[in-house]
C-alpha cells in the first residue's frame, strides 16, 4: 500500500494517517491487495511518474475518492455531486471556505481516473450497473460519463448525495441524467445552463444574452446553496476564490506554454486531462493548495525539459492534433499514438474561442463576476460547428502539426455530431491527412488494441509520405 | 367516411404543394420550420409568410444519404431531414425561402449547425433554452422570437405588428380549439375517430392553411358526434414518445393490425400541442413567449421536466380510460430513452402496463415490432 501511495506523490510523513483510510476505502469500493499490485505496474507504464507533480495529481484524485467515500463518517453533513459543471468549483469553494461540512465531487471524474484501466481498470461493473438503470448499452450510445456517475451511486459505492448539480453548456444529457437521479433518490437538483444555441463571435448581442442567462441561473444555484448550508456567499467570496486559484490558473497557462511552443515532446499526452482538468477538484477548498502545489512541481520540471535537449519522442516524428480532450478514463490511446511513432503535439484542451488561446481571458475582469465563472462557454467544444473548425484549424497551425486525429466522442452528440465536417474541412482546408475514430472517451471497451493499432501505423505511413 | 378524409387530406397536401408554387411565383414567402412545438407559426403567418412544417419521416432513404455529413449515432429524424437536403427531391423544401430550426436537443442543434455550415439555404436558428421555468430562460426565448420577427420583416417586408401576431394567434387559436373538440370525441367509450385519421389531420396542419383546416376538424366533428360507432375497437393506449412525424406510421399501423387503439398522442415532435392556447389578453410576443416555452408540458430535453411529463400523461391516462402505454421512440434519442426507464416504473407501480418500442425508420424491424405489439395487445386484452 505505502508503495502505491508513493505512486500517488503521498509523502512519507502523512502515511500512518493515510494508510488506514485509504485501506479502508479500498475495502469498501472492492480494491483488492491484486487491484493494487496490477494498479503499481498500469501507473508506472502509462504516466510520467518520474516527474513529481504528476504523481501529486494523480493523487489528488485518489485523496478525493478517499475522502467522498468516508465523507459521511468524517461529519460532511452535505454532500453534493457535481456533473458537467465547469465554474462549479468556483462556487463549490466559496462555499466551502464557509463552512466545514460541506463536501462537494466529482464522482464520475474521480472513478474514471481511479477505476480506468491506466491504474484500477475496474471501470466495467460500474459501467453495466449504470445500464442496468435505464443507461442501456446499445444503438442509443448512452455518454459512458454520466453512466459514471450512476454506476457508483447504483452500487452503493459512494454515499447518497443532499444535492444535485449539473449545467447545460454541452448538453441536455447531464441534466436528464440528474433528473432521473433527482427523482429516484428524492434529492434537490439545480441546473446552471443556458441554450444550446451558439452565434457567431463571443460579442454579439445574442452571445452576450447567453452568458448573462448561463450567469443568471449561476446566482439562483448559489441561493439554492445558501439554502441548503445556512451561509451566504458574496460577489466578493467568488472573487476571492478567482484569485486564489490564480496560481494554479498561471502554472497551467505557462503548462500549456511550455508543450505548445516545444518542438519536442515533454510530457506524454497520456497525462494532459488529468491536469488540465484538475480545476474541478478545486471545489473542495482544501484542495487549492495541494493543486498549485503539484502543478508548480510538473511546471518546473517541464521548464527543466525545455532548456535541455530532453525530448520523449524521436525528432522525426510526425506530429498530430488528436480531437476531444485525453481521456480521463483511458490512458492507452495516447500512449498508443506515441507508440506507433507519432507525437501528440495536444488534445483539444482548453481551447478557447477565438483562436484556440488555452486560458479563457474572461475569468476576471468582467463586470459581473458569474459571466466570469461562464467562460468555458468560449471554449471549442461549447462552440458551434463553424467556429469549433476555425479553432481547431488555428492551433493546428500553431502546432505545426502533420496530420490530425478525428477522435470522437460518440456518447456525446454535440461533439460526435462535427466530426465527420471537421475531417473534411481540415483535409480541404489545411491540407492535412486526417482520420475518425469513433470513440467512447469514458468506456474502456471501446479500446480495441489490435484495430487500433492497426490503423495508427496504417495513418503514421500516410503522415510520412 | 373516415377513410375518405385520409384521401381527401392527402390530395389536400398534394395539391398544397402546387398551390404555394403559385404563391411563391405571385412574390408571397414559404417559411420552412422544423417541428418540435418550439417554432410559433403565429409569428410567420404575421409576417405575410406561409408557415410550412416541414420533417418528411419513415423513409430510410434519406437516411442513409446523410452518412456522409452526420454519424449514425444521431436520431434518425434529424438524419433524414440531412438527407431530404442532399437528395433535393422533397417537395415542401424545395419551396421554402427560408427555414426556422429550433435549437431545443443536440440533435437538432447539430442539423441547424451542419445546414448553416454548408449554406444550404437561409436559415434562423431559434434559440430553446433548457430550462423552461423562470425568468431568464423566458426572456432568452422573448428575445429569441423578437430576432425572428426581425428577421421574417426583412424576408417579407412586412411589418409584424401587434395587431398582426393577435390576429394569428386568434387563428391557431381556433385551431387548437378544434383539435380539442375532435380529441375530446376519442374519450368516448366508442371513439368515433381512429389514429391514424387524426394524425393525419395533425399532419396536415403542418402545410395546410390554419383557417381551411379549422373548417375541416370541425366538420369532421360535425359529422362523427352524433354516430355511436366506434372507428376501432380494442384495448385503449396512449402513444408517447419523442418524435411521430409524416410518414413515420409503423408502429400505429401495428397497433391498429394487432387491434389496439390508440385514442391519445403525447408526442412532441410532429403531432401537435394543442392542449393550451396561447393567451390573447397580453402583449402577444410575452404571450408567444410564454405559451410556447413554459405554460405547455415540456419535452423530455428540458430540465426537471421528467415529473411534469408523468403528471400530464396520467392526466391523460385517466381522461382517456387508457388500460396500457406504448412508448415509441427513435433509436438515439438519449434523454427519451431515459425517461422511458424511470416513467414505466412509475406506471408500473401504478399498475398501468408500458410497453417501450425503439426503431428507426423503414420495414427492417416490422416482424420483431409487430410480435412485442402483438404480445402487448393480447396482455392488455386478458387483463
Amino acid at each position: 500500500m505505502r508503495e502505491l501511495l508513493n505512486l500517488f506523490g503521498y509523502e512519507d510523513w502523512e502515511m500512518e494517517e493515510q494508510v488506514p483510510r485509504v485501506e479502508e476505502a479500498f475495502r469498501r469500493l472492492g480494491i483488492t491487495a491484486q487491484d493494487v499490485e496490477s494498479a503499481k505496474r498500469r501507473l508506472s507504464h502509462y504516466y510520467n511518474l518520474e516527474i513529481v507533480g504528476v504523481r501529486k495529481m494523480l493523487g489528488l484524485y485518489l485523496r478525493d475518492l478517499v475522502d467522498l467515500t468516508l465523507a459521511r463518517d468524517e461529519g460532511k453533513t452535505k454532500i453534493i455531486y457535481a456533473i458537467m459543471a465547469e465554474g462549479f468549483d468556483l462556487i463549490a469553494s466559496a462555499f466551502g471556505s464557509k463552512t466545514k461540512e460541506l463536501f462537494v465531487s466529482w464522482p464520475e471524474s474521480l472513478f474514471e481516473v481511479i477505476f480506468g484501466p491506466g491504474c484500477f481498470d475496474k471501470l466495467i461493473p460500474i459501467l453495466e450497473a449504470a445500464e442496468n438503470k435505464w443507461l442501456k448499452a446499445g444503438k442509443v450510445c448512452h455518454c459512458a460519463n454520466v453512466k459514471c456517475l450512476v454506476g457508483p451511486l447504483e452500487l452503493g459505492l459512494i454515499p447518497e448525495p443532499d444535492m444535485l448539480v449539473v449545467s447545460g453548456f454541452l448538453c441536455e444529457t447531464a441534466p436528464k441524467t440528474v433528473d432521473i437521479l433527482h427523482e429516484i433518490f428524492r434529492v434537490p437538483m439545480s441546473f446552471f445552463g443556458t441554450c444550446l444555441d451558439r452565434e457567431a463571435g463571443e460579442d454579439t448581442e445574442t452571445e452576450i444574452k447567453r452568458v448573462r442567462v448561463a450567469a443568471q441561473h449561476m446566482r439562483a444555484l448559489v441561493k439554492e446553496m445558501e439554502g441548503l448550508l445556512g451561509v451566504t456567499v458574496t460577489d466578493q467570496d467568488v472573487v476571492e476564490q478567482i484569485q486564489a486559484k490564480r496560481v494554479l490558473r498561471d502554472n497551467l497557462q505557462r503548462i500549456h506554454e511550455i508543450l505548445d511552443t516545444s518542438d519536442r515532446r515533454l510530457l506524454s499526452a497520456a497525462n494532459e486531462s488529468i491536469i488540465f482538468l484538475s480545476a474541478r477538484l478545486a471545489a473542495n477548498v482544501g484542495n487549492v493548495p495541494r493543486l498549485a502545489e503539484a502543478t508548480s512541481l510538473i511546471r518546473e520540471d517541464l521548464e527543466k525539459r525545455l532548456s535541455s535537449d530532453f525530448n520523449l519522442a524521436d525528432p522525426n516524428s510526425p506530429r498530430v492534433f488528436v480531437l476531444v480532450p485525453a481521456s480521463f478514463t483511458d490512458p492507452r490511446l495516447e500512449h498508443l499514438l506515441e507508440e506507433c511513432g507519432m507525437v501528440v503535439a495536444s488534445t483539444e484542451i482548453d481551447c478557447f474561442w477565438p483562436d484556440g488561446q488555452r486560458v479563457p481571458l474572461r475569468l476576471e475582469g468582467t463586470e459581473d463576476v458569474y459571466e466570469g465563472v461562464c467562460s468555458y462557454l468560449y471554449d471549442s467544444k461549447t462552440r458551434k460547428l463553424s467556429e469549433r473548425l476555425h479553432i481547431i484549424k488555428e492551433v493546428c497551425k500553431r502546432l505545426n502539426v502533420d496530420g490530425v486525429v478525428c477522435r470522437s466522442h460518440v456518447g456525446c452528440r454535440t461533439i460526435h455530431g462535427d466530426v465527420l465536417m471537421i475531417k473534411e474541412a481540415i483535409t480541404r482546408d489545411l491540407g492535412l491527412p486526417a482520420i475518425v475514430l469513433e470513440y467512447e472517451s469514458f468506456d474502456p471497451r471501446y479500446y480495441d488494441h489490435q484495430a487500433l493499432q492497426g490503423k495508427f501505423e496504417t495513418f503514421k505511413q500516410v503522415l510520412m509520405q | 367516411m373516415v377513410t375518405n378524409v385520409e384521401k381527401m387530406l392527402q390530395d389536400r397536401v398534394e395539391q398544397r404543394a402546387r398551390e404555394l408554387a403559385e404563391l411563391k411565383a405571385a412574390g408571397r414567402k414559404v417559411v420552412g420550420y422544423l417541428p418540435g412545438s418550439y417554432v410559433p407559426e403565429e409569428i410567420i403567418c404575421a409576417a405575410g409568410a406561409i408557415p410550412v412544417g416541414l420533417g418528411p419521416a419513415g423513409d430510410p432513404v434519406p437516411v442513409e444519404a446523410s452518412s456522409a455529413l452526420i454519424p449514425r449515432v444521431f436520431c434518425p429524424f434529424v438524419r433524414a431531414q440531412l438527407g431530404e437536403t442532399v437528395l433535393a427531391r422533397d417537395i415542401f423544401y424545395g419551396l421554402v425561402d427560408m427555414i426556422v430550426t429550433p435549437v431545443a436537443c443536440q440533435h437538432l442543434k447539430k442539423l441547424a449547425e451542419i445546414w448553416e455550415y454548408r449554406s444550404d439555404f437561409p436559415m434562423i436558428k431559434l434559440g430553446v433554452p433548457l430550462a423552461n421555468t423562470g425568468e431568464p430562460g423566458l426572456q432568452y426565448y422573448r428575445d429569441q422570437l423578437a430576432k425572428l420577427i426581425e428577421r421574417l420583416e426583412a424576408l417579407t417586408g412586412y411589418e409584424i405588428t401587434e395587431a398582426r401576431l393577435c390576429s394569428a394567434i386568434d387563428t391557431y387559436n381556433n385551431l387548437r380549439r378544434a383539435f380539442r373538440r375532435l380529441a375530446a370525441l376519442r374519450q368516448r367509450e366508442c371513439p368515433p375517430v381512429d389514429c391514424m385519421t387524426f394524425l393525419r389531420l395533425q399532419h396536415a396542419s403542418l402545410y395546410l392553411d390554419p383557417v381551411e383546416l379549422t373548417q375541416i376538424v370541425h366538420r369532421l366533428c360535425d359529422e362523427v358526434e352524433s354516430t355511436a360507432k366506434a372507428a376501432t375497437q380494442g384495448p385503449r393506449l396512449l402513444l408517447m414518445g419523442p418524435n411521430l412525424c409524416p410518414g413515420d406510421y409503423k408502429i400505429p399501423v401495428l397497433v391498429e393490425n394487432a387491434g389496439g387503439m390508440i385514442v391519445a398522442e403525447f408526442i412532441d415532435e410532429g403531432v401537435r400541442n394543442f392542449w393550451k392556447e396561447i393567451r390573447a389578453d397580453t402583449d402577444p410576443l410575452a404571450a408567444l413567449a410564454s405559451g410556447y416555452l413554459r405554460d405547455r408540458v415540456p419535452c423530455a430535453f428540458m430540465v426537471e421536466s421528467a415529473r411534469a411529463r408523468l403528471q400530464f400523461a396520467l392526466g391523460l391516462i385517466q381522461d382517456f380510460s387508457i388500460s396500457g402505454v406504448i412508448w415509441y421512440e427513435l433509436v438515439g434519442c438519449e434523454t427519451y430513452d431515459s425517461e422511458s426507464f424511470w416513467f414505466s416504473e412509475e406506471l408500473r407501480n401504478r399498475g398501468i402496463p408500458v410497453l417501450i418500442l425503439e426503431s428507426e425508420f423503414g420495414d427492417s424491424d416490422w416482424a420483431t415490432l409487430k410480435t412485442r405489439v402483438d404480445a402487448f395487445i393480447e396482455i392488455l386484452r386478458g387483463v
